[in-house]
């Protein structure tokens, strides 16, 4: 019945079918030509997705994120960014890098984010004097980061599939994630010595650099709150991403004034958008999900895998190898639903924590969305930075390299994700 | 991969279109302007009956709302199903486009068009099958509240209609204009 999905799905793929279409469709053809099991199974399914009450979580986490970013508050955060880095050598660069961090602690989407910063920094960056396809290259990079800071879209999805707690993965996602703009800024200050390139733009004062925390101060502090508020058990993280949205709410209206009703409207349709997307897919890999469980496709793997890899450090590598390839042509949602379920398994058959595993598949498969020759913050960076998609990879390995080497230590150094 | 590529100015098009472009703007008015009241509403009676109970868990000795966790399961399969079918009228839904973008422009309308067409066969049966479902759980009641689980059934046949209609009316500007009518995605609406 698997491979029947897999030659259906692949099909429908290649169609051009978007995957959570294709994931529902192809679930529903097997089941048809199996012919024994009730299509029934399909809704049934479904359904039970959308009873999921941490997936709540999901519409007021991008809700926040959109109420936060969208006023002036997005406006202060990428102030403070820019002031911040303007003095160091390859500091426009950087901005990217550091706005990233910030904004990744606000929002929990990276193609969101390498819009909304690209659009705003690489006009900037390019009048600075650094070449359009570098300036996209760093903007596809950096944008990744803000899939590991929290809150995380991808490891909410992936706290579903493996039963890993929210707050465990938030935590864990921290430390890479600042090792990977550590490594990104030293990169950019590299390039920017190696070309030449000095900033035009005067350093600011401390005065007003504290001036700048203390405006950005509220985002700053969101996603220490978030962890504190699932640490402590205030609540759960539903009921936090609702109170993230309260917190966004209050402070656009009373600290910075910029709530309107069109605001909070296009927020809630936003969020409710997205929401769509993503619970498509995660409807449409429960049912392939239960398909391929029903052929007991994640347990035979395990034992495969196993049996023929006896090392586990050549079993991390092959998942990793693996994730890389199917993160090129697949987004993250359905990469880490489809993949989680097999890879939870095998994890503990070779004693990797699947707090571990989370976090090196949300990132492996982040850099899948700006791996070369298809990657959607990739095609977005190009885009905004009128560069040719050749030129934006031939500027990208650099950055790439970095993202590697953290990939390979988070892989291998559990300290890095469990403490 | 989500689609990127700059908006083509099919909406001049549209408008010089004749009656049959007519419908599908009609349809794609009347589904949108559904389901976002669908998320209007649901979220936020979904965000004020969490707040709400958030606080009462801290304010309350009964240590919040007993109908807490109940209304949002009723309430959410509205919200994802209304996201979804906007979704596919915004053309949120992410889709690998490489085969697509390598074909002639009459290819990949043809070849957009089977795709439709399997969609639109696909939802109808599943539409179907979730009104079967809805009919088979009706008198599964939940404990405080008394709602049926039907209702989260018929919020998936409903979405199943709306996917329906806003695909025809995609499927119907592809075959009149051409693949660049088909709708690009704010980024802000595909969620990763």
């Amino acid at each position: 019945m698997s491979i029947i999905l897999v030659i259906v799905f692949t099909i429908l793929m290649l169609l051009a079918i978007p995957v959570g279409h294709a994931l529902v469709i192809a679930a529903g053809a097997t089941l048809a030509w199996q012919g024994e099991l009730p299509l029934m199974i399909v809704a049934q399914q479904m359904y039970q997705q959308t009873q999921s009450f941490p997936m709540l979580a999901l519409p007021f986490f991008m809700m926040a994120g959109s109420l936060m970013l969208g006023g002036k508050l997005g406006q202060e955060l990428l102030s403070f960014a820019t002031k911040s880095m303007q003095r160091w050598r390859g500091g426009p660069l950087s901005t990217t890098v550091v706005a990233s961090v910030v904004f990744g602690g606000v929002s929990g989407s990276a193609v969101a984010n390498a819009s909304a910063l690209g659009s705003v920094l690489i006009p900037w960056q390019k009048r600075q004097g650094y070449p359009a396809g570098l300036c996209a290259a760093n903007n596809a990079t950096s944008a990744v980061i803000d899939i590991l800071i929290p809150p995380s879209i991808p490891l909410i999805l992936y706290s579903l599939v493996s039963g890993v707690s929210i707050a465990d993965l938030f935590t864990a996602g921290i430390l890479p994630g600042i090792l990977m703009a550590g490594g990104f800024i030293l990169t950019c200050s590299w390039i920017a010595r190696r070309r030449g390139i000095h900033s035009e733009d005067p350093s600011v004062s401390r005065m007003e650099l504290l001036k700048l925390a203390v405006l950005s101060a509220p985002a700053l502090l969101m996603p220490i709150l978030i962890l504190l508020g699932l640490r402590f058990g205030i609540a759960t993280p539903t009921e936090i991403s609702v109170l993230a949205v309260i917190y966004a709410l209050a402070l656009s209206a009373l600290f910075y004034r910029d709530l309107t009703w069109q605001r909070f409207h296009h927020s809630l349709i936003e969020a409710g958008i997205a929401t769509g997307v993503v619970m498509l897919v995660i409807m449409g890999s429960a049912i392939v999900g239960w398909i391929l469980t029903f052929d007991q496709v994640p347990t035979r793997f395990a034992d495969w895998v196993s049996t023929t890899i006896s090392n586990p450090l050549l079993v991390i590598l092959a998942m990793n190898i693996l994730l890389l390839i199917v993160g090129m042509p697949l987004d993250l949602p359905p990469a880490i639903l489809l993949l989680g379920p097999i890879f939870v398994p095998l994890a503990a058959t070779i004693g990797l924590d699947p707090v571990q595993l989370g976090i090196i598949m949300v990132l492996n498969l982040g850099i899948g969305l700006y791996t070369p020759p298809i990657g959607t913050t990739l095609f977005i960076s190009s885009s905004i930075a009128r560069s040719t998609l050749a030129d934006t990879t031939r500027e990208l390995w650099p950055f790439f390299g970095v993202a590697m080497l953290v990939l390979l230590a988070v892989s291998y150094i559990p300290a890095l994700t469990i403490y | 991969m989500t689609r990127v590529a700059p908006v083509p100015h099919h909406e001049q098009e549209l408008a010089t279109g004749g009656g049959t472009l007519a419908v599908a703007n009609v349809i794609d008015r009347a589904v949108g302007f559904a389901c976002r009241s669908i998320i209007l509403l649901t979220g936020i009676a979904l965000l004020a009956i969490l707040t709400a109970n958030v606080v009462a868990r801290y304010v309350l000795e009964s240590g919040g709302f007993r109908f807490a966790q109940e209304l949002p399961e009723r309430l959410f399969p509205w919200f994802i199903m209304a996201g979804v079918a906007l979704a596919v009228q915004k053309g949120g839904h992410m889709a690998v486009e490489s085969v697509l973008s390598r074909l002639s422009r009459n290819g990949a309308r043809i070849m957009l068009l089977v795709g439709f067409a399997i969609i639109i066969a696909s939802y109808a049966i599943l539409g179907w099958e979730a009104l079967g479902v809805a009919d088979i759980v009706s008198i599964e009641k939940s404990p405080v509240l008394g709602l049926s689980s039907s209702y989260s059934y018929y919020a998936l046949a409903l979405g199943c209609a709306a996917v329906i209609l806003t695909t025809f009316a995609l499927a119907l500007r592809v075959a009149l204009i051409g693949p660049e009518a088909m709708p690009t995605p704010d980024p802000e609406e595909t969620g990763i």
